[in-house]
């Protein structure tokens, strides 16, 4: 679904301030408390069996002493053309036309990881075994996500369920979403408040006024993908902006 | 008539077949209506009876008088053992089944009710929602008021949702995956 070819509903968008980000992964740990988001073993991770929603990557730039370490927090890009959907053999990754997001249905997807080998993101983590939480970790599921089971494809959500609950609350008020009424629980944990997001549709919302930045990069942008997530370049020259 | 012996094996078989597919026939039909009456009473802690306590004539208590997050949280939720004792602190208090609660109560344990409906954990649903929207209690879950015991009267399944959710004027939005999967 292209970007210019769907004007209704929302288009939920985050905002990544690369000059921020100071790769404390504040982020990744709120994400997979949000998220019931299994953490898996060495063995698991030797084995490239990794279960994170966002991961922060991380760049040497210079020789010693002068050393600095550059963070990119990556996770799913919500592509206005997702290379994932197409693949999908049951529909199970399904763009939602309302919120403008790619989502993933849990209880379609028969697990044949094709939606994963085609993101070029590698934001799709596949679960090769039943997840595991060590006490006292299942207490503190959350109740409006679903666990996924083995032989499932599960990634980044923007929180489609905050996203949700937000909606909820402001039909039930008769009124529209307010700009930062709904946040995901990566963006709420930043301590720098590196992520930014919320709804592009929205003129005066945040991220429309960040969007058109000279320091706007998306990844991979040569793919067409339209991700919906916008980075700002880090660099010395606007540290304070 | 020939008996089954006087047959050749090629009959034998013939007819054997059609008695096993025969069989086959009469047990999926027996399945398939074993799964589609679905109205058997769950066995519960205390017979509660729905019915004494919201009939006009007796008590008629409201369903949100128990079911307090109805109206404001995803789960209508079970009242506690202090919301039944407030009442029944006082009333029909030598009744065995009052009895029985009496004793949760002083034992201060909670009372082990049984699910009577139920949906799949990939699924989502809000009670406040379908309320605030003008759904009534009876629209899914039946006549409680009418029933001694609770009862599960429809399969909650997705078509059953999708039967009323396409119906509505802002059905693109409602039939959104998202809506319920998440």
């Amino acid at each position: 679904m292209s970007e210019d070819t769907n004007k209704h509903g929302h288009k939920w968008t985050m905002v990544v301030d690369l000059d921020k980000c100071t790769g404390c992964q504040a982020c990744v740990v709120a994400c997979h408390a949000e998220n019931n988001v299994p953490i898996a073993s060495e063995e698991e991770v030797v084995k490239g069996r990794a279960m994170h929603w966002m991961r922060i990557e991380r760049y040497w730039e210079g020789e010693f002493p002068d050393v600095k370490a550059k963070f990119i927090p990556v996770f799913c890009q919500q592509c206005g053309d997702a290379p994932c959907e197409p693949v999908c053999p049951v529909y199970a990754s399904y763009h939602s036309e309302e919120e403008n997001v790619n989502v993933q249905v849990y209880n379609r997807c028969i697990g044949t990881r094709y939606c994963g080998n085609n993101c070029p993101y590698r934001v799709r983590m596949f679960n090769y075994r039943a997840p595991e939480f060590d006490a006292p970790l299942e207490q503190q599921l959350n109740p409006d996500v679903t666990v996924r089971g083995p032989g499932v494809m599960e990634k980044c959500t923007f929180c489609i369920q905050r996203v949700r609950r937000g909606a909820e609350t402001a039909n039930a008020e008769n009124r529209l979403i307010k700009d930062g009424e709904v946040v995901p629980a990566c963006v709420q944990a930043c301590p720098t408040n590196a992520l930014v997001f919320g709804d592009k549709y929205d003129e005066e919302s945040r991220v429309a006024k960040l969007v058109p930045n000279e320091r706007q990069f998306k990844l991979l942008e040569s793919l067409g993908t339209e991700p919906a997530v916008y980075y700002l370049k880090g660099g010395e020259t606007h540290v304070g902006e | 008539m020939r008996r089954l012996a006087d047959l050749s094996p090629r009959q034998q078989l013939i007819l054997g077949g059609a008695a096993v597919g025969g069989l086959v026939v009469v047990i999926v039909v027996f399945l398939l209506i074993a799964n589609t009456t679905s109205s058997a009473a769950v066995d519960q802690p205390i017979a509660f009876n729905h019915n004494k306590h919201v009939n006009i004539a007796e008590n008629g208590i409201q369903c949100q008088f128990c079911h307090t997050g109805v109206y404001t949280s995803p789960v209508a939720g079970i009242p506690s053992v202090e919301k039944c004792m407030g009442c029944h602190g006082h009333i029909a208090t030598d009744n065995p089944e009052i009895v029985k609660l009496t004793a949760y109560w002083e034992n201060q344990e909670p009372i082990p009710w049984q699910r009577v409906n139920e949906q799949p954990s990939f699924v989502y649903f809000n009670h406040s929602s379908h309320i605030a929207s003008g759904v009534t209690c009876g629209s899914c879950h039946g006549d409680v008021g009418t029933m001694k015991t609770a009862e599960k009267v429809v399969d909650m399944n997705m078509g059953f949702c999708l039967d009323c959710h396409t119906q509505q004027e802002n059905k693109d939005a409602l039939i959104d995956c998202v809506v319920c999967h998440r």
